[in-house]
């Protein structure tokens, strides 16, 4: 069988060399696919120490900056040439831009949040994962197909000797849409830098001065703060957890005046307990927590810090 | 300007029962959107869905659509990503043209997630996800797009597909027009569909969620920060 790894990001890359090679049986073959003016010459050089067969370099200078239906067309030359019978994606958000556009290129069904899987019979069964975990389902496809992991906790794995090269040129025409401005988010509050505790903030914490007192039981906890969608749109925050963006897995989540929506639910999935404390009782994560309280935030949180001062 | 919106039943009623029928966060973003655009420009919103008979009352009551269309059929049920794709492009082909096709952004693993890029590119379109922000210059949409830590400005000439995220805008209220308006029903026949070929073939879906929430109960403020400390102490 022929298989074919891409992702826009390096790292992601590797590590997904690395878990593909894990389903490679004898006589199998492993292309990484690369396009030259979006990694640069010195990535290129890195990418042909993976475990890889064959390393396909397109090169187009229409390729530079990442453009989903670029990118999509430069991956169909690729499969034009090798018919590959699985082609496995990374994780990044534009990975999985490209493999739906690609799917549709290429007739070929798209697993995003896949577990596991394996071929029987030219058939693809695959066990997904929805909603960051919160349904599995066993599915069923012809080959070929395209595959992005639920999760890529694989080390890069390089190899002593370097991937053949071949170049492939793509004809790849400007993209149709124009990027016009970017901007980095500045960062407002905390840095996550400690994974173990998080402190959660949302819609009903109204003011930024509500803060200071969250800061002081995330000292006391030593908890990082992250912020949902709310906290985002009011530029407390560079990012909101949830699915869509900042997946976290704490020990200890503490939810602080978080309504919550299935984005929210489904990127805290991973946390070992959550404990959600709001004052509305139609709190749609209080349906998808371990603890809740229905409580009154603004009175309650300079208690549990008087609390937590008294205990150290 | 012609915008369709694509809406469906929030998915949040799969996990735990719901008596409020909604769409998606998402997609009410796409409605709002569409509705100023056509505030400031003129045209109309025509909303499309799949689903059975019982989505008529939602969809007469969507606030900012001005037409709803309702694909229904027993054809259409059960359907896979990518023959939903197929039905909504011969009911786009069945419309007159549209600038825009908005959709919401669901969650990159939710089944229906790619729906936006397929119909994108089947209908050789430029495609804008993660729009937070969506506005028509001319001829022209014009989106903030939200990548990790970055916003993006894109630009594309219609016609185009946009998919909104609902990060601005999560606490978007149900809003309900108060005179409920027309909805039409295409089935099968009407499209000129005779058989729906699905890729994807699904042999079980399980539940996981099997946390059963504990509530915490208090009979005063310290009660409840003493029982708090000694679970995040645990």
């Amino acid at each position: 069988m022929k298989f074919a790894c891409f992702s826009t990001d390096f790292d992601s890359l590797a590590r997904l060399v690395s878990k593909s090679n894990h389903y490679l049986k004898e006589g199998d073959e492993l292309h990484g696919l690369a396009f030259r003016y979006y990694f640069g010459d010195d990535i290129i050089e890195s990418l042909r120490k993976l475990k890889l067969n064959k390393l396909l370099i397109v090169t187009n200078i229409n390729l530079m900056n990442y453009d989903m239906e670029g990118f999509a067309n430069a991956l169909l030359e690729c499969f034009k040439k090798y018919k590959y019978d699985i082609i496995f994606l990374g994780d990044k958000i534009e990975d999985r831009e490209i493999g739906a556009r690609l799917s549709s290129k290429i007739g070929a069904p798209f697993i995003v949040g896949c577990r596991d899987f394996r071929v029987e019979a030219n058939k693809l069964l695959a066990e997904k994962s929805s909603y960051g975990g919160l349904l599995t389902s066993s599915l069923e496809a012809n080959l070929p197909a395209i595959i992005s992991f639920d999760e890529l906790n694989f080390e890069g794995q390089f190899s002593d000797t370097q991937a053949q090269v071949e170049e492939i040129k793509a004809q790849i025409t400007h993209s149709r849409i124009i990027v016009r401005d970017k901007t980095v988010l500045s960062m407002r509050y905390r840095e996550l830098s400690d994974k173990n505790r998080l402190i959660c903030i949302g819609e009903n914490i109204h003011e930024e001065k509500e803060l200071k007192d969250i800061n002081e039981l995330a000292t006391l906890m030593k908890a990082e703060i992250v912020g949902d969608k709310t906290i985002f749109a009011r530029n407390w925050l560079k990012e909101w957890v949830g699915y869509s963006n900042l997946k976290i897995k704490p020990e200890v989540l503490l939810e602080l005046g978080v309504v919550g929506d299935i984005d929210h639910v489904s990127g805290i999935q991973g946390s070992k307990m959550i404990v959600a404390l709001n004052e509305d009782p139609d709190s749609v994560l209080f349906k998808f927590c371990d603890y809740y309280a229905i409580t009154d935030i603004h009175k309650f949180i300079p208690k549990l810090v008087k609390k937590m001062k008294k205990i150290k | 300007m012609r915008i369709a919106v694509f809406v469906r039943r929030a998915v949040e009623s799969t996990f735990r029962d719901s008596s409020n029928e909604d769409i998606e966060r998402s997609e009410k973003v796409a409605l709002a959107e569409a509705s100023k655009m056509i505030k400031l420009r003129g045209g109309d919103v025509e909303v499309f869905a799949i689903g059975d008979k019982q989505m008529v009352s939602l969809l007469g009551q969507l606030y900012g659509a001005t037409h709803a269309t309702l694909l229904s059929d027993d054809m259409f049920t059960n359907l896979d990503v990518y023959s939903k794709a197929d039905l909504l492009i011969s009911a786009i082909r069945k419309s007159r043209p549209f600038d825009l096709i908005m959709f919401g952004e669901y969650l990159q693993d939710d089944p229906d997630w790619l729906l936006p890029y397929l119909v994108a590119d089947k209908l050789n379109l430029p495609h804008i996800p993660r729009a937070i922000r969506a506005w028509s210059e001319d001829s022209r949409i014009i989106c903030e797009c939200v990548y990790y830590e970055s916003i993006y400005l894109k630009e594309s000439r219609v016609p185009v597909v946009v998919s909104m995220l609902d990060a601005l805008h999560s606490s978007v209220a149900i809003l309900r027009d108060v005179k409920p308006k027309e909805v039409t029903i295409w089935d099968s026949k009407f499209l000129g569909i005779k058989e729906i070929a699905k890729k994807l073939k699904v042999n079980e879906t399980k539940n996981n969620l099997s946390k059963r929430p504990t509530l915490i109960e208090y009979n005063s403020y310290d009660d409840l920060a003493d029982k708090i400390v000694d679970l995040i102490r645990k």
